[in-house]
């Protein structure tokens, strides 16, 4: 059934506009690097330093990240997860699906395992691209990784950097496609899974500014891939922050998963 | 095929409410192995609310059903292989042809053979589409459903609607289609708000009216000859003094070269004689028989159900 519902997913064209949009994403930060923009930014020690010397692939793989997680990638993957739930829904196949396959259990992880088989997929599509078309236009030479989010020139590794930044990141939008599953559940068109869902993360991310609340928030850890380019790491940091995120989707699925096995399934 | 069979469905006090409307209203019917059961009431009455509880498509809000001795929904899954389902306005993935949709479900139903899937989209007259299925018109969606339907041979077909938004010929093919399948041993179980179009193949109704179940019976049963007849006589006049001024004559309408004639069974030959005798050429008497429309109007005609002489239940 994994395989039917992958099948079902790459037969959809929404799901590729999905990559074309982190492709697309990846050719603007290029253009914009290339255009001869200003880049200096000003560090720590209140000089400032030029950039443009120091682009090179890892550095196009990590800015991409910053730039498409606040927003766009959450936009893709619950896009993706309306694909496989609402979309379901309101043309009336998930009512085929049931009456044929049968099992809304069964039916339901393998929905789930499909979207974060493709989320994961998204993720790692991003970041390929980004460092392949990285090192076709900067190369992959300078030492040195500039922390797009902490500019301060740090020594890259792929084990501590970019793997635990890449790997977070997933568990990151995993959780918005929790969400989203439990959104869609509830909605009747795709375009209402995608507004709950970001209005949903927008509103919390707001309520994170409360000191109060922001440990109780699972939008107060969506940041948490960053970390990963912070010197040291602090992996301690890091790893609960996952571990929360991930219990939040369990959270999320399980409440997902009480109503669809309790839906009428009218349409 | 008749069915005289074991029950293959049935409902026990089914019940489903929307908020504060209440759709069905303690269904209870039983349809037996080897029925074409002909599920039928207006638009509205309940019938695919029960087709879906059925299916577990919703929960019923009291009440239970049983499929081939299985509870359901709770044990639905284990039935599923053994049933067809054709839904009201049958759904299938838009972006994939008519055969990636059956091979999808094949899958999915272990069925790996490739032929199999070609030897039913022939027979529902779709091999060879390549369109896909957002390009299919109604009638082509109708007989793909049906196409997956019996694509795992069931020994149970539930149809909701089958003949929706077919044209004749659809219509026809459709009903051939279930009529060979009932003759090949498989139980159906058919929903419709057109009733000619049933009474010709169904062996039992069920009849729903507003959430409840208030007819169940064989078809021949239910649609005996009536009281009513057809005369074929001359000259006019005679024959409307006759009619006029015998007793045994409870009504009578007359058509452009026929009346209708309303008596007991029992009177027409000594009505035959009376006309005979006062010199009236008889060309005709013909027994009208009652249609499933003429039933189905008599006890849903109005609120207060009148089951008459009918299996009420």
């Amino acid at each position: 059934m994994l395989i039917a519902e992958l099948y079902k997913l790459f037969k959809q064209r929404q799901v590729y506009y999905t990559f074309l949009g982190s492709l697309l994403l990846v050719v603007a930060l290029i253009i914009v690097a290339k255009s001869g923009a200003n880049l200096e930014i000003q560090i720590q020690t209140g000089s400032n330093i030029d950039l443009r010397p120091l682009i090179n692939a890892y550095f196009v793989m990590g800015f991409t990240l910053t730039a498409g997680m606040p927003f766009l990638l959450p936009l893709f993957v619950s896009l993706n997860t309306s694909n496989i739930f609402t979309r379901e829904f309101s043309e009336g196949t998930m009512r085929t699906y049931l009456v044929r396959v049968g099992g809304r259990r069964r039916i339901f992880i393998n929905k789930v395992m499909a979207n974060f088989i493709i989320t994961v997929l998204l993720v790692a599509f991003t970041g390929v691209i980004s460092f392949s078309l990285g090192a076709i236009f900067f190369g992959t030479e300078a030492k040195t990784f500039i922390s797009p989010l902490l500019p301060i020139p740090i020594p890259f590794s792929w084990e501590d950097n970019f793997l635990p930044a890449y790997l977070c990141s997933s568990v990151c939008l995993m959780t918005i496609a929790s969400l989203s599953v439990l959104w869609s559940v509830t909605s009747g068109a795709t375009g209402e899974t995608l507004l709950k869902t970001l209005s949903t993360i927008i509103i919390l991310s707001l309520f994170s500014n409360i000191q109060r609340v922001r440990p109780y928030l699972f939008t107060s850890y969506l940041d948490i891939w960053n970390k990963a380019w912070s010197d040291p790491i602090p992996w301690a940091e890091l790893n609960r922050g996952s571990l929360i995120l991930l219990l939040y989707s369990l959270g999320f699925l399980v409440i997902a998963y009480i109503i669809f096995s309790r839906k009428d399934v009218l349409s | 095929m008749y069915g005289a069979g074991e029950p293959v469905i049935q409902t026990f006090g089914l019940t489903k409410s929307f908020k504060n409307k209440l759709a069905v209203d303690g269904l209870s019917l039983t349809v037996h192995r080897g029925d074409i059961y002909a599920f039928l009431g207006q638009n509205g009455a309940g019938k695919s609310t029960t087709i879906k509880m059925l299916l577990g498509l919703l929960y019923p809000s009291k009440g239970y059903a049983e499929i081939l001795n299985t509870k359901v929904p709770g044990e639905l899954c284990k039935v599923l292989p053994r049933i067809g389902v054709v839904t009201e306005s049958p759904a299938f993935y838009p972006y994939l042809t008519g055969e990636e949709n059956l091979s999808l479900y094949g899958g999915l139903l272990g069925i790996k053979d490739k032929k199999k899937i070609k030897d039913t989209l022939e027979r529902v007259g779709l091999l060879g589409v390549k369109q896909k299925v957002s390009e299919y018109s109604q009638g082509m969606r109708q007989r793909l459903a049906l196409g997956l339907a019996t694509l795992n041979g069931p020994e149970l077909l539930m149809l909701d609607e089958p003949t929706n938004g077919l044209d004749p010929q659809g219509i026809y093919e459709i009903k051939s289609i279930i009529r060979d399948m009932n003759k090949n041993g498989v139980t159906i179980f058919l929903s419709s708000h057109i009733l000619s179009e049933v009474q010709e193949i169904a062996s039992r109704v069920g009849v729903i009216h507003k959430g409840k179940l208030i007819a169940e019976g064989l078809v021949s049963e239910l649609l005996a000859f009536g009281d009513r007849i057809t005369v074929m006589a001359s000259p006019r006049d005679l024959v409307l003094k006759v009619l006029k001024e015998n007793p045994i004559v409870k009504d009578f309408t007359e058509d452009t070269d026929k009346f209708i004639i309303y008596i007991d069974k029992e009177n027409v030959s000594t009505l035959n004689r009376e006309m005979v005798n006062a010199g009236i050429d008889v060309f005709a008497l013909i027994p009208v028989r009652s249609t499933l429309e003429d039933f189905f109007i008599s006890i849903t005609g109005d609120d207060n159900v009148n089951s008459g002489t009918l299996q009420a239940i």
